[in-house]
């Protein structure tokens, strides 16, 4: 096990995935369920109908009433955990794709310790989609999720859709991506259609959000390898200042080749930040919007902070 | 101040890169990012898509324009000019090349010289001296460490100019060897600017060259070839303008004295043309470019003919295999023996040796001819005999035949005799004095003409 630290493991065997509605499952598990079963939590009433069972049949509130009701509880199934990863080119840089496979590490354990179902899908779609099921099938799990490269475009409108095609219960399907693609916006709008709970996580990297966060990138050159030197002795505390690069540079698409032409000046890094800022914004709105979960993890930061505290306040652990 | 190199200065144009080097935009360094989703609506290029941009003062700039502007002025060696006075001991070095004998000076480049150096000798420090060293052929101290004026005016006056190439190197390992201990020493090279690189080197530290002549207009003979060709001769003339413009000049060629062809010649500059010359039979050819110009000297050429005939011989006298083998080598000569001392007509030459001479040898010595007395030519010597009754006898110098000053001639020969070219026309005989050898002391000398 090298994704996750053994203490991490240990702290979050005690969570559950979290839902933000009952959601049916496939077999009896622990998670609440839209169905009725035999669970001790009270849901309803309804009319008995000849070939009920006389146990459930509320004989207290028929003396008062004179109507014959039969109490129903709440069913408990397992819950299907659909993970769709993102492992286009754009994800190798900045260590965007080790902090979204830590990520799928954490919540697929937690979900094969409740004995939930957990499937791996990646786009592009030319990888195999695995299921794994049970505390035995972390190992595999785990190598699976090692084995993931960025490589390949984004086409994420075309991996919901084949994730909507397969069969199965709703289930909880969480994204991973940086959304760092025109089609976001389709996509996320596709992701409900099946009645699935949504979690988008949004993984990103620091210069992404403010370019001024220099020596961020994998391909960097002489210039940027030293610059990442001297931020490396930087005190701690002191905020990097030096931009992504200086001048007028040429930003070349590590996923699609395209290069665009900026001069890194601070009004251009100023005009930079409101776009991302802005991006951002969209993007977490349009979430609610569809009832999806939105949360965002930089590479930078700790995971076992982000999961074992914000992830829950946010009810995507319990 | 003065530029030694002032060609280097066109190392300034260095300068000329470097502004454009710094006019250029730099090319952009491709920077990769995740995605430029984001940068798209940020991609607002400050600087234009063209190449050049304003040049704008930098200190990079200034310090690079800075740094060609020295290199160029360093590498043209700047010099300032400032009078060096002479020393308590001044050499003076009077080139006395044939170049000197140059008509641009007053009137030639020797005379300039002369002022010249009589002109710095006033110069001295109280109580110099001066030495004067003649730079030629034969190099040679004239004056050493004189303090006497006077003395170096008369010396100066003395010095002409000498044919032959000078010997730089001897005349400079002279004037050195001229130094004094204990009195500082200079020198002053007084030329007209004809060293060579190498000869450049040897002049001694600190020597102050002075100068003389300006002008470079000269056309030379440089080659005079003649070689029998046909009934007569041929002549190969080559002639160079040396310098200055285009000319066209006449070269006159005379043989033995007598205007024998003359051709216009256009030179231009820098050229070397070489004429063929059909002349008419004669023993001396001499060839000149008519009209003025620097250097005199070397507007006249001559040659001697190779022409040669076969002589005969008389060895008359005892067995003597050495001069009979000294007689045979000489090519074209055949030598017949007598025993006995004998008339010989026919013979251009006569030897006795060990013998004595015929009595016939009076009449001529009386009537003045060599063919009677040698019994070759009798009728030549009786028609000659009442216009010259006895013949002058005048030593000349040994190698007078290649026109060489040496010592004396062993022999005594008729100054008409052909080993004297310049003498057209005239009999042709030769005469030897053989000298006893020491195992015969009574013989009489042998005497080959009569006195």
């Amino acid at each position: 096990v090298t994704l996750l630290d053994p203490a991490l493991l240990a702290r979050l065997e005690a969570l559950q995935l979290g839902t933000r509605r009952p959601l049916a499952g496939f077999v009896s598990g622990e998670h609440r369920s839209r169905r009725h079963g035999a669970s001790l939590d009270f849901a309803d009433y309804r009319e008995y109908h000849p070939g009920d069972d006389f146990r459930r049949i509320d004989y207290h509130l028929f003396a008062r009433l004179d109507v014959i009701l039969l109490k129903l509880y709440e069913a408990e199934e397992d819950l299907h955990l659909r993970i769709l990863v993102d492992t286009s080119a754009s994800m190798a840089l900045s260590g965007k794709l080790a902090t979204a496979e830590r990520v799928a590490a954490a919540l697929g354990f937690v979900a094969l310790t409740r004995r939930d179902p957990v499937s791996v899908h990646t786009f592009p779609l030319d990888r195999p989609a695995p299921r794994f099921v049970g505390r035995g099938a972390v190992p595999t799990f785990f190598q699976h999720l090692e084995s993931l490269a960025a490589t390949g475009t984004t086409d994420f409108v075309a991996a919901v859709s084949h994730l909507l095609a397969r069969p199965g219960p709703p289930g909880l399907t969480v994204v991973l991506s940086d959304l760092l693609t025109p089609e976001w916006e389709p996509a996320l709008s596709r992701l409900p259609a099946r009645g699935s709970d949504v979690v988008i996580v949004h993984v990103l990297a620091p210069d992404e959000l403010d370019p001024m966060l220099a020596g961020s990138t994998d391909a960097a050159g002489p210039r940027r390898r030293r610059r990442r030197r001297r931020n490396a002795r930087r005190p701690e505390g002191t905020p990097k200042t030096q931009p992504i690069a200086t001048g007028d540079v040429e930003l070349v698409d590590r996923e699609t080749g395209a290069r665009v032409a900026v001069s890194v000046t601070t009004d251009a890094m100023a005009r930079y930040r409101q776009v991302a800022a802005a991006w951002l914004t969209r993007v977490e709105q349009r979430c609610h919007q569809v009832g999806a979960t939105y949360v965002r993890i930089l590479t930078d930061e700790s995971l076992e902070a982000v999961l074992l505290t914000a992830w829950r306040r946010q009810g995507v652990l319990r | 101040v003065t530029f030694a190199s002032p060609a280097a200065l066109w190392l300034a144009l260095l300068a000329a890169p470097i502004i454009a080097l710094h006019m250029l935009r730099p090319r952009r360094p491709p920077v990769e990012v995740s995605s430029t989703f984001l940068w798209r609506e940020v991609s607002k290029p400050v600087s234009s898509a063209t190449p050049w941009q304003r040049l704008r003062p930098n200190v990079l700039l200034a310090l690079q324009l800075l740094a060609v502007l020295l290199l160029a002025l360093a590498a043209a060696r700047p010099a300032r000019a400032t009078g060096t006075p002479l020393a308590r001991h001044t050499v003076f070095i009077v080139d006395t090349s044939g170049s000197m004998a140059a008509l641009d000076g007053q009137p030639d480049r020797l005379a300039a010289a002369k002022g010249k150096a009589a002109a710095l000798r006033r110069q001295l420090p109280t109580g110099g001296v001066a030495s004067i060293v003649v730079a030629g052929a034969e190099p040679r101290a004239l004056l050493s460490a004189s303090a006497d004026a006077a003395a170096f005016g008369h010396t100066l006056d003395r010095i002409q100019t000498e044919a032959g190439t000078p010997d730089y190197a001897t005349t400079f390992s002279l004037a050195e060897s001229l130094e004094t201990p204990g009195v500082p020493a200079g020198f002053v090279f007084l030329s007209d600017g004809e060293l060579t690189t190498d000869e450049a080197r040897l002049l001694p530290p600190g020597t102050r060259y002075v100068k003389v002549g300006s002008r470079v207009t000269n056309r030379a003979i440089t080659a005079l070839r003649v070689d029998p060709g046909g009934s007569g001769l041929h002549a190969t003339v080559t002639v160079r303008n040396t310098g200055g413009p285009a000319a066209t000049q006449v070269l006159r060629l005379d043989v033995d004295g007598r205007t024998a062809a003359r051709q216009s010649l256009t030179l231009t500059p820098g050229a070397t043309v070489t004429r063929q010359v059909d002349l008419p039979s004669g023993d001396r050819v001499d060839a000149f470019l008519e009209g003025e110009d620097l250097l005199a000297a070397d507007n006249h050429a001559f040659a001697v003919t190779a022409r040669r005939r076969a002589l005969r011989v008389l060895l008359a006298g005892p067995d003597d295999i050495f001069v009979q083998q000294l007689l045979a080598a000489s090519p074209g000569v055949t030598v017949v023996r007598s025993p006995v001392a004998t008339a010989a007509p026919g013979f251009d030459l006569v030897v006795y040796d060990g013998v004595a001479v015929p009595a016939e040898r009076d009449g001529r010595r009386r009537g003045g001819g060599h063919g009677r007395a040698t019994g070759g030519d009798p009728g030549q010597g009786q028609r000659r005999a009442p216009r010259r009754p006895r013949p002058v006898q005048r030593r000349h110098r040994r190698g007078a035949e290649a026109g060489r000053p040496g010592r004396r001639c062993p022999r005594r020969c008729r100054r008409d005799s052909p080993a004297h070219p310049g003498q057209p026309g005239q009999p042709t005989l030769r005469l030897l004095r053989l000298r006893p050898g020491p195992q015969q002391p009574g013989r009489p000398s042998g005497v080959a003409h009569p006195r």
